[in-house]
């Protein structure tokens, strides 16, 4: 009698044979998702590649960057590089002004609205180690040096004109009654005395864009002057001593420096002391202070165990009389201030009988001798 | 003489968001050696569930099921396995014949885990020969008849020699000539072989066949009158 075996291989290649149609799909379904995930993660990774060398390739040598809402001094960035606690850290601290733009090519009337425009000194030239392009940008001249991206895009060459123009920080905001809105843009007339090439000095930019960047390189004291921030910067580049070193280290280290270094002044704020009324006054020339700053301040006052009395001083169009339901007397363009009488120490703060004033109602208001004087009011 | 099977208030349960569903209520029950019995209910009763529980396919709530004197629930899942392909034979309504494999190569598969090729090998062209397919060795399951198949089924079910086997409405999806001539077979091979029938079905004919008769009614086993 004829002996059938059976085993496992015989089953799975019986298996394999009667169903090769649907392991066929199977095979070629599988392989194509493989082939479209492995080709994906190609590609992302040579995009990634690509994006992450041309940031480093925009940043050049720069390692650290402080980019500010506001100007802050100039003199920042020496007293950084000086610190005794950061000299072994810190290679260099490049001082400069970095704004966004129109510039206009003055014989076509070519326009570039969102151009890069920087406001450096030699320090950045030699961050870059292109001490030659300095040459270029005469201190005082009225000159500028463009990089090929926007000298392509407006048509330039070197001995052409071009118009600048900038938005003109101001210490109030626009939408605020003290706020210019007459003095708003800096307008600059500029030869272009240098065009460079898209890298280096030529490709640095911040911002994470995948076309070159375009932009204007003005001298520094030039650039200051036109916005009036003579002085002052809004942006501190650092190049560390050892790029290769900690960069978690190296960051707070320069967090911890700046702590050290920066002074009132870079928030744009005053102490006033008043040594006579035994107070002290903080202020700020940005109109409002910042709500980080009041709280700071509030959190400092507590810890010297003084007293606090936050207040809102603000113009208003007039302030007039009412009497029997008519309008009197006014007075244009005075300043009031709102505050909470209960926390003003007494003395300070008195009727013009010398009396101490305990409260002050929702509908109530003070004005001063004079005031009351020159409307009539009681 | 220890019981081919023996369940001792076999309990079944399932979770569901309400209340627990009992499908099966203290089922108690001793099957003796080569005895055949029925079990019959309407649909949705427990009868599979009961059955599954018999072959080790399912784990009771509670309660204590012995074949051949041995707790199969307390064996693991590895060991489980092999006691179920020695001890268990099963034919369902469905005939789950492997259609890549031939009459023979399908009847053997049990006995896969198995090296003795020739015995194997000559017990399977025995038991094809009992069901009548001796002449259909190399034909695949696509080229038999309903009947056929099931009977190949029974030849693969009886294989290992079982102690028990355990039938699911096996005429369930058969012509009444055809359902009359498996379960005559599914008899006698039964007394042949000596094994435990247990038989689930809805065919009065089937269930008059076996020596006993038990039904499911609200969750309890209870013999039929």
């Amino acid at each position: 009698m004829e002996t059938i075996s059976l085993t496992r291989k015989i089953v799975r290649n019986r298996s394999l044979r009667f169903h090769w149609r649907a392991g066929l799909a199977v095979v070629l379904g599988a392989a194509a998702g493989s082939a479209a995930l492995i080709g994906a993660l190609f590609v992302g990774d040579s995009m990634r590649a690509s994006l992450r060398n041309l940031a480093l390739a925009r940043l050049g040598p720069v390692d650290f960057a402080l980019e500010s809402g506001r100007f802050f001094r100039e003199a920042l960035a020496d007293e950084l590089e000086e610190s005794a606690e950061l000299k072994s850290k810190i290679k260099s601290v490049c001082p400069l002004v970095m704004l966004r733009g129109a510039v206009t090519n003055a014989e076509t009337d070519a326009r570039v609205n969102d151009a890069q425009v920087l406001g450096v000194d030699v320090r950045f030239w030699q961050l870059f180690d292109r001490p030659e392009d300095a040459a270029a940008m005469a201190e005082e001249g009225r000159t500028v040096v463009l990089n090929w991206a926007l000298a392509d895009e407006l048509g330039v060459e070197k001995g052409d004109d071009v118009l600048l123009r900038l938005p003109k920080p101001g210490e109030a905001p626009l939408e605020t009654l003290l706020g210019r809105r007459d003095d708003t843009v800096a307008s600059l007339r500029l030869t272009v005395s240098k065009i460079i090439d898209v890298k280096a000095a030529g490709a640095f930019a911040l911002q994470q864009k995948q076309a070159a960047a375009r932009s204007a390189y003005v001298s520094l004291a030039v650039l200051q002057r036109a916005l009036g921030q003579s002085q002052r910067v809004n942006t501190l580049l650092v190049t560390a001593a050892d790029s290769n070193a900690n960069a978690e280290s190296a960051d707070s280290s320069l967090d911890g420096g700046l702590d050290e270094k920066v002074t009132l002044s870079d928030f744009n704020l005053k102490l006033k002391v008043s040594e006579q009324g035994g107070f002290a006054t903080l202020e700020s020339s940005n109109l409002l202070i910042d709500p980080p700053v009041e709280s700071a301040a509030l959190e400092s006052v507590k810890v010297l165990g003084l007293e606090s009395v936050p207040n809102l001083t603000y113009l208003a169009n007039s302030i007039t009389v009412v009497k029997d339901g008519e309008p009197g007397s006014a007075i244009p363009y005075s300043t009031v201030a709102a505050l909470d009488p209960a926390r003003i120490p007494a003395e300070q703060f008195i009727h013009a009988d010398g009396s101490a004033i305990a409260e002050l109602a929702d509908d109530a208001i003070f004005i001063h001798a004079w005031a009351a004087e020159d409307l009539g009011a009681k | 003489m220890i019981p081919a099977l023996s369940a001792e208030s076999i309990s079944k349960q399932y979770p569901t968001r309400s209340s627990p569903l009992v499908v099966l209520r203290e089922v108690t029950i001793e099957l003796a050696e080569a005895e055949a019995v029925a079990i019959v209910g309407p649909s949705g009763c427990g009868k599979s569930t009961l059955l599954n529980i018999f072959g080790t396919l399912e784990t009771p709530t509670s309660g204590t099921l012995r074949i051949s004197g041995q707790e199969p629930f307390s064996l693991d899942e590895p060991t489980l396995a092999g006691f179920r392909n020695q001890h268990i034979g099963f034919v369902f309504q469905e005939h789950h014949l492997l259609p890549q494999c031939s009459v023979i190569e399908n009847v053997l598969i049990p006995t896969l885990p198995q090296d003795d090729s020739e015995r194997r090998s000559a017990r399977a062209m025995q038991l094809l020969e009992r069901v009548g397919l001796s002449q259909r060795l190399k034909h695949l399951p696509s080229e038999l008849s309903g009947g056929e198949r099931q009977r190949v089924a029974i030849a693969r079910a009886l294989i290992n020699s079982p102690r028990l086997l355990l039938a699911d409405e096996p005429t369930g999806n058969l012509d009444r000539h055809s359902a009359d001539d498996v379960a005559a077979l599914l008899l006698e091979l039964q007394k042949e072989e000596n094994t435990t029938l247990v038989v689930v079905t809805h065919s009065a004919a089937l269930a008059d066949r076996m020596q006993k008769c038990y039904e499911i009614s609200d969750g309890r086993l209870e013999p039929r009158t």
